[in-house]
């Protein structure tokens, strides 16, 4: 194993804090990240069968699109279309966020308390972020078929209309490859947090997803959202996010505070939020992979 | 005094356990018969996957047999499980378990409670058992925070807060250092000395500790009783005549000076090891019938003029016992063919 | 290597000399007296104290361990109550009778003791295989139904606490209007609810075990498909014929319908059933809940030591 990973000049590239030529680093990287896809994908289908993994990973979000259909019936017997349109797309990329973090705290405490596999990963050859990426891919690719399925439901069970055809996919590509940038970055700085923290960190991320679930508008317009509390909403990747992938499904601008801005506007504010989340996130990881070294937390175990 | 219970205090008969495993399945024990009187500490000896592990959990009622019948304190492991629970407790060497987030004195306050001690008894026991440990000064720490030995203390500390008849303990001096694991052969031995009746069953891997601390002990491999008796019984069992080795600082005319004499079955120049004491010298190790034979040995060698630096009697060691009966050394045994997993 | 006459290295220690460590103090009072066998009877007075003993045991960690960290009150209240705000604002979005947001702040309030249920509970037993504290509760005199207790109790001052910020904060940002007639009612439909709860979560416990790692998807498979059919955030009755199903299988959505129509007895139709009848629907669950857990706990412990498989630590 180690010999493999020792090039022609001796150097192990992936080493922490050493300076390895770009190129080798991009290689480690890259190794790093497919070893952990592959893990992570041993371990998230070795427990059940590729069916019941599929009703997993799509009763979630399909249950709670559910609710919010139930809401939206009991107040207006099925009189708003158009706003149960919006709850669709809203809580179907909403699955993204949940997954997409999950997938990292877990990468962290699974292998931290389950396998106590974290200290071997942190001191081999691997590189630390690459790994957890890949680790956490096979919740992000499972949170993309619930993704698909609530638009399905949406679509086939409660008449939201999206048009293949009049989908403006470019707007789409463009907010989904963003947004799912600005959801790995969240991903990671709450990985980091993870680090430092005790087991019961699990539900961090649906906590932390809930409350983003409120700022970004997720589930109603933003000018519902009380005033004060509305520019929040605005310097969030996730809000516009939101907003690029329905307008491009559905066609329409959401009425209100988001209404008036062009569709290059949105993602500009959305190229803008999530670069500087990136940084942030990086840079919180960092700082808490620190503590967790410094403090020696690396290797803990907790519980309680 | 307490009266000791009439009966052995462990027992087990013709006690069999298979696992189902893949490929086939694993006979862990294969007809066990074994008696533990009161009062004694028993020692298991064997090599990785004889089954040792597998008796313990029978015993400590986490593990049904397949057949045969076991008892504790007279009580059935089978059916009996908490009159047995009451009164037992155990020790696992090599492990983690714990809740990180308290502190020790919390976690083994935990565990008084779940044995029933009055909430202030509890923290009283607590502090008690941890200043016996040896674990005073970390009481406020957090267990995460414990060290290995530590941690094992702390597991000791957990297994006498019952204050328990009976112990099991499965390699519980695993991983610590020489201080460490004879501190916590120190309190064990402690307290099965301080009440007349209390009963111990030790596995280990370590001869020495079984030798020091067991009355008996059995040799298991394969999941059969090879052999059981005292320690001195056993190391009398693989040798009876007696071993000298003896150091010179020169030996004219070699061993076969000594071969002749009467009482010596055999004389050899010894072990390159053995000679370490006297670089320039040499060493000789002796086989007699008896330890008679030695004065005509030393007589002999003062005639032929070697003068005597050093003279030790080899023991035969319970690993002499362990190899001639396992087959195998322990070194040897780890590498030995599956199974053999840690279960 | 050693030079002859000196003791074998494998001897860490000489032995007869070797200071003894101070006498084990255990030794005064208890152990004296009987022998294993007496000390192994106990009166059933002792048993039961044993357990409750147990119970406050196993609650003490988790109430301590939360104190510790207090990152909890950020996220198991601070967040968990912004999710809660976002359902009541859908509801302003739609320009609903003020009473809905009432119903949605409750609501929030009950998927504190879900969660708890689920994840603290079911899934805790799983957790503490993995760590190896399950082979030590087994070796305790007590029963796992106690252990699991004390867990829920734990739990309960988290849980607890996470319910009541949400109700009393909702309810003051929001102006929720309560209309409260029968106290006693709704006060016993509440405990009802918490009991047959946690007999569920005791269930699950043990199935949770026997599933291995499929329970966690398992928790999480129940989280907000259970919303939806436990009537957490509508009211269950929207669901129609479903309703009924709900009401006869979830606790919560049993407990949770007869506490709204209990606590805004202003609005009228929202039930499935009149409160008093859901409250004996709720008498029935603790009773069948907590003997199932029994049985399916005593089944799990005869099978994981039949297997010696289940206690296993990797699975
Ligand atoms: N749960 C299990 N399932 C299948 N086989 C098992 C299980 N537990 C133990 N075994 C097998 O039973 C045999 C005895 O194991 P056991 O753990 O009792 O050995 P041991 O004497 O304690 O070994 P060691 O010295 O390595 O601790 C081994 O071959 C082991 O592989
Ligand atoms: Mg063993």
């Amino acid at each position: 194993m180690t010999a493999r990973v020792v090039d022609r000049h001796g150097h192990r590239p992936g080493m922490p804090g050493e300076h390895a030529p770009p190129a080798h680093r991009i290689t480690a990287s890259w190794r790093s990240l497919t070893t952990g896809a592959r893990l992570g994908w041993a371990i998230e289908s070795n427990w059940a069968d590729p069916f019941l993994f599929a009703v997993y990973s799509v009763a979630r979000p399909v249950g709670a699109a559910l609710i919010l259909v139930a809401i939206v019936w009991i107040v207006s017997g099925g009189a708003r279309p158009d706003y149960l349109a919006f709850l669709v797309v809203g809580s179907a990329c909403w699955t993204f966020v949940g997954g997409g973090m999950s997938g990292f705290v877990w990468a962290v405490l699974d292998d931290r308390e389950r396998y106590r596999m974290l200290k071997y990963i942190v001191v081999s050859a691997a590189r630390f972020l690459p790994f957890l990426l890949g680790r956490a891919s096979a919740q992000l690719l499972a949170a993309a078929a619930g993704f698909l399925v609530t638009l399905l439901v949406g679509v086939v069970f409660l008449g939201v209309r999206i048009d293949v055809g009049r989908v403006d996919w470019p707007l789409f590509g463009a907010s989904m490859a963003l947004g799912l940038g600005a959801v790995v970055a969240l991903g990671l700085a709450v990985a980091g947090l993870c680090l430092t923290i005790r087991r019961e960190a699990w539900n961090y991320p649906e906590a932390i997803a809930g409350g983003l679930y409120l700022l970004s508008g997720t589930i109603f317009p933003l000018d519902v959202l009380p005033a004060a509390i509305r520019p929040l909403a605005l310097v969030l990747p996730t809000t516009w996010w939101l907003e690029g992938v329905r307008r491009a499904l559905l066609g329409v601008p959401t009425p209100g505070v988001l209404g008036s801005i062009p569709d290059a506007g949105v993602l500009l504010a959305l190229c803008a939020t999530t670069a500087v989340l990136t940084l942030g996130s990086w840079a919180v990881f960092r700082v808490f992979e620190r503590i967790a070294r410094e403090r020696g937390l690396i290797d803990q175990t907790t519980g309680s | 005094m307490p009266s000791a219970p009439s009966g052995p205090a462990i027992e087990a008969r013709a006690l069999r356990r298979v696992y189902k495993a893949k490929p086939s399945p694993v006979v862990a024990l294969d007809g066990v018969d074994l008696e533990v009187p009161a009062g004694e500490l028993f020692g298991l000896l064997g090599p990785n996957g004889a089954g040792k592990t597998t008796l313990i959990k029978i015993l400590t009622t986490l593990l049904l047999p397949t057949a045969g019948t076991a008892r504790v304190a007279g009580f059935d492991v089978v059916t009996e499980t908490v009159r047995i629970r009451r009164i037992m407790n155990m020790v696992a060497g090599g492990e983690q378990s714990g809740y990180g987030i308290l502190t020790v004195r919390e976690q083994l306050w935990m565990f008084s409670q779940f044995y029933g001690l009055g909430t202030r008894e509890g923290w009283r026991r607590t502090d008690e058992l941890l200043d016996l440990v040896g674990l005073g000064e970390q009481r406020l720490q957090r267990v995460s925070s414990l060290s290995t030995g530590q941690r094992q203390k702390l597991n000791v500390a957990r297994s006498l807060v019952n204050d328990p008849w009976i112990l099991f303990l499965d390699e519980p001096t695993l991983g610590l250092d020489v201080g460490a694991a004879r501190d916590i052969r120190g309190h064990f031995r402690s307290w099965r000395e301080a009440v007349p009746g209390r009963t111990a069953l030790l596995t280990t891997h370590y001869m020495a500790e079984a030798d020091e601390l067991c009355d008996r002990v059995a040799i298991v491999d394969r999941g059969r009783i090879l052999a059981l008796g005292t320690p001195s019984e056993l190391k009398r069992r693989v040798q009876e005549e007696s071993l000298f080795r003896i150091a010179l600082d020169q030996l004219p005319g070699g061993p076969a000076t000594l071969v002749g004499l009467p009482g010596v079955r055999s004389a050899a120049l010894g072990a390159a090891g053995a000679g370490a004491a006297a670089p320039d010298g040499v060493t000789v190790s002796l086989v007699l019938a008896d330890d008679g034979a030695l004065a005509a040995v030393i007589a002999a060698l003062t005639a032929a003029g070697a003068r005597i630096r050093g003279l030790a009697k080899s023991e035969p060691t319970l690993e002499d016992v362990f190899v001639e009966l396992v087959g195998r050394g322990l070194d040897e045994a780890d590498e030995a063919p599956p199974p053999a997993e840690e279960g | 290597m050693s030079p002859p006459g000196a003791p074998s290295p494998h001897l860490p220690e000489p032995r007869p000399g070797a200071p003894d460590p101070p006498p084990d103090p255990a030794v005064r009072g208890r152990a004296a007296g009987a022998g294993p066998r007496e000390a192994a009877s106990w009166s059933a007075r002792r048993t039961l104290a044993t357990n409750l003993r147990g119970i406050v045991g196993r609650a003490y960690p988790r109430v301590r361990g939360s104190l510790r960290e207090k990152s909890w009150v950020f996220f198991e209240i601070a967040l968990p109550f912004l999710s809660t705000c976002a359902f009541v604002l859908v509801y302003r979005a739609l320009e609903a009778p003020e009473a809905y947001v009432g119903f949605a702040v409750l609501g929030g309030a009950m998927t504190a003791f879900w969660l708890n249920v689920l994840w603290a509970m079911g899934a805790q037993l799983y957790w503490d295989r993995g760590e190896g504290n399950l082979e030590i509760y087994f070796t305790a005199p007590i029963s796992l139904m106690s252990i699991l207790v004390g867990m829920a109790v734990g739990g309960l001052y988290l849980s607890g606490t996470r319910a009541l910020v949400i109700v009393a904060v909702g309810s003051i940002l929001f102006g929720v209007q309560y209309a409260i007639d029968q106290w006693l009612l709704l006060g016993a439909v509440f405990l009802l609810t918490l009991v047959a709860l946690y007999g569920l979560g005791m269930l699950m416990a043990s199935l949770f075990l026997f599933w291995g790692r499929e329970a966690w998807h398992l928790a999480n498979l129940f989280q907000e498909p259970v919303y939806f059919l436990g009537g957490l955030y509508a009211p269950v009755k929207v669901l129609g014929p479903l309703a009924g199903l709900a009401i006869g299988l979830l606790p919560l959505a049993v407990g949770l319908d007869a506490i709204r129509q209990l606590t805004f007895s202003q609005v009228t139709g929202i039930g499935v059933l009149p409160p008093a009848a859901e409250a004996a629907i709720l008498v029935a669950m603790c009773a069948v809940f907590l003997v199932l857990a029994r049985f399916a706990l005593a089944y799990f412990e005869r099978k994981a030591r039949a297997e010696g498989r289940l206690m296993a630590r990797w699975q």
